[in-house]
């Protein structure tokens, strides 16, 4: 079917493309702007692999339209590097072994990210990350560098209660 | 994968609802797209051929309030109203609904609208297997495996309701502003939902080309306790194995404007009969509530392997009064 023009900002950098509007954002990444560090699970919004950000929240990019994302920002692992530094939590994921087999990390990390940076965006960790699942870790490890992070980004790593109104604009938010 | 689907952008909502009017089902308004996506990977609903994003059209995203009422855009998302300072504040048990919705990432792609309209996460539906909601005309669940099944008002279809926010709306008594071909009209959010006696088919009333905008609520004033409450099966998201939203409040000393729903054991959002009228206009007293909880799963009617349901009801029931009953600003107990 019609392919259609789409353009959005991908890692701080402007995308620009012919995809079909439906795609799903995921396979526009993998395929079309090439980057394959977002991994699919299950394809049904439920293991949270391909978890990536738009405009800072995290979502499953299985279930995302690719028109969806016009003329907002994408975050996928690939952009958490910094001037060639890794970001505090894959240090920590590294340090911490919040990684085994790697198919859940990538969309873990961005989970994780972004309750890192939002912390009132969830009333605490495990709940933050409840849509992402691991079957190799048992989890505490993935919590360790978590905390390990939170703390590397200047906030105490408590799980914050939610302070009231303070979280972003959500991606479902035009 | 292909994509038998087309974008169309269009003017106006009225606009919108006259094209997917004339298009009987061929069309549809796109949310956030959770269940579209889904279904066209399953393949186990009909997918329409074309879609009408809803928040190109119009603001469809805001929280606000205006002649006494909060006014919520249909695209807003269930991360928005989990959000909501104004929400929380006189209408806190849709907080509490949008909370327990899925994940952090659905909460961020959920529309309300999406939300309140989800077809039946049966798995048999789910799966493409033929039954009433996909143009068949028999229900494996009814004599397979129905655990997660309806234990009220089923028959022929035993699929349950699963909007986390849509029962906190019903006890709400929100209200729907809906625009159709020819206008806007309103309607309580409690008619919204299919009597499956009627139309095993579908879930909703809505007809093709009417376009939910809005969703009202009359906020609660400080005489209200509620809450919303769920139980499921793993702990850290998913969908309600029994569900309740409850709202009350103190009139005089008594029990009063009670409305109470169950989700997860009926077709569409259940009201039980039985325990609401054993305390309605009780004295307030904690006593009262046990007896009501015993009435709760009254009528019920489960299949082979789901009648575990039974004492959930009636525990949760329980629990809500008890919850809220702490929270009242008077109480003789
Ligand atoms: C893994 C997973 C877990 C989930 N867990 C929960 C849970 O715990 N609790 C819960 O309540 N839900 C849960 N959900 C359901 C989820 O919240 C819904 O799938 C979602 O809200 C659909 O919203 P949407 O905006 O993506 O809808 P869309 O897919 O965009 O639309 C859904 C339907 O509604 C129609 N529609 C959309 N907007 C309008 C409108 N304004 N007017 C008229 N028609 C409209 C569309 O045409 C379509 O038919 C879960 C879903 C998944 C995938
Ligand atoms: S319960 Fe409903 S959705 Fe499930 S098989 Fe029966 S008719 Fe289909
Ligand atoms: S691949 Fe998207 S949630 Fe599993
Ligand atoms: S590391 Fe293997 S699934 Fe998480």
């Amino acid at each position: 079917m019609d392919k259609a023009p789409v353009s959005f900002r991908i890692n701080g950098k402007t995308w620009s493309g012919s995809v079909h509007p439906l795609k799903r954002l995921l396979d526009t990444i993998r395929e079309d702007v090439g980057l394959t560090g977002t991994k699919e699970g299950c394809g049904e919004g439920e293991c949270g692999a391909c978890t990536v950000l738009l405009d800072g929240s995290p979502v499953m990019s299985c279930l995302v339209p690719t028109c969806q994302a016009e003329g907002k920002e994408v975050t996928t692992i690939e952009g958490l590097v910094r001037d060639g530094e890794l970001h505090p939590m894959q240090d920590c994921f590294i340090q911490e072994g919040g990684a085994q087999c790697g198919i859940c990390t990538p969309g873990m990390i961005m989970a994780a990210v972004a309750y890192a940076n939002d912390p009132d965006s969830a009333e605490d960790m495990r709940e933050a990350l409840a849509g992402n699942l691991c079957r190799c870790t048992g989890y505490t490890r993935i919590y360790e560098a978590v905390r390990c992070a939170m703390e590397k980004m200047g906030d105490s790593g408590r799980s914050g209660k939610k302070d009231e109104g303070s979280r972003k604009k959500k991606a479902g938010a035009t | 994968m292909t994509y038998p689907f087309k974008i169309e952008r269009l003017a106006s909502l009225q606009a919108a609802a006259r094209r997917i009017a004339d298009l009987q089902g061929r069309a549809a308004i796109l949310g956030g797209g959770l269940e579209l996506l889904d279904f066209a990977r399953s393949g186990a609903d009909q997918t329409p051929e074309i879609l009408i994003p809803i928040r190109q059209i119009a603001p469809m995203s805001y929280i606000e309030t205006r002649s006494g009422e909060i006014r919520i855009g249909a695209g807003t998302s269930i991360a928005e109203i989990a959000d909501s300072t104004g929400i929380r504040r006189v209408a806190w048990p849709l907080t509490e609904s949008a909370n327990a919705v899925g994940s952090s990432q659905i909460r961020s792609q959920s529309t309300l609208a999406g939300n309140l309209l989800q077809r039946p996460r049966c798995w048999y539906f789910r799966n493409g297997i033929s039954c009433f909601k996909n143009g068949g005309n028999t229900c494996p669940a009814a004599t397979g495996d129905n655990r997660y099944h309806a234990i009220f008002g089923g028959g022929p279809t035993y699929s349950v309701f699963q909007s986390d926010p849509g029962l906190a709306l019903c006890a709400l008594q929100a209200t729907l502003v809906i625009v159709s071909p020819d206008g806007e009209r309103t309607m309580p959010v409690t008619d919204l939902y299919v009597d499956p006696k009627q139309d095993a088919s579908r879930e909703h009333v809505l007809k093709p080309g009417e376009i939910i905008r809005e969703i009202r609520i009359t906020p609660l004033t400080d005489r209200y306790v509620g809450t919303f409450m769920k139980i499921r099966e793993r702990s850290g998201f998913d969908f309600a194995t029994v569900s309740i939203a409850l709202i009350y409040n103190n009139f005089h000393g008594r029990f009063k404007d009670i409305r109470v729903y169950l989700g997860g054991v009926a077709p569409r959002p259940y009201v039980p009969e039985k325990a609401l009228n054993q305390i309605q206009y009780k004295k307030l007293g904690r006593g009262e509530i046990p007896p009501a909880a015993d009435l709760a799963a009254e009528g019920a009617a489960p299949l082979e392997h789901n009648a575990y349901k039974i004492p959930m009801v009636k525990r949760l029931f329980r629990e809500a009064f008890e919850v809220t009953y702490e929270k009242l600003s008077w109480r003789p107990d």
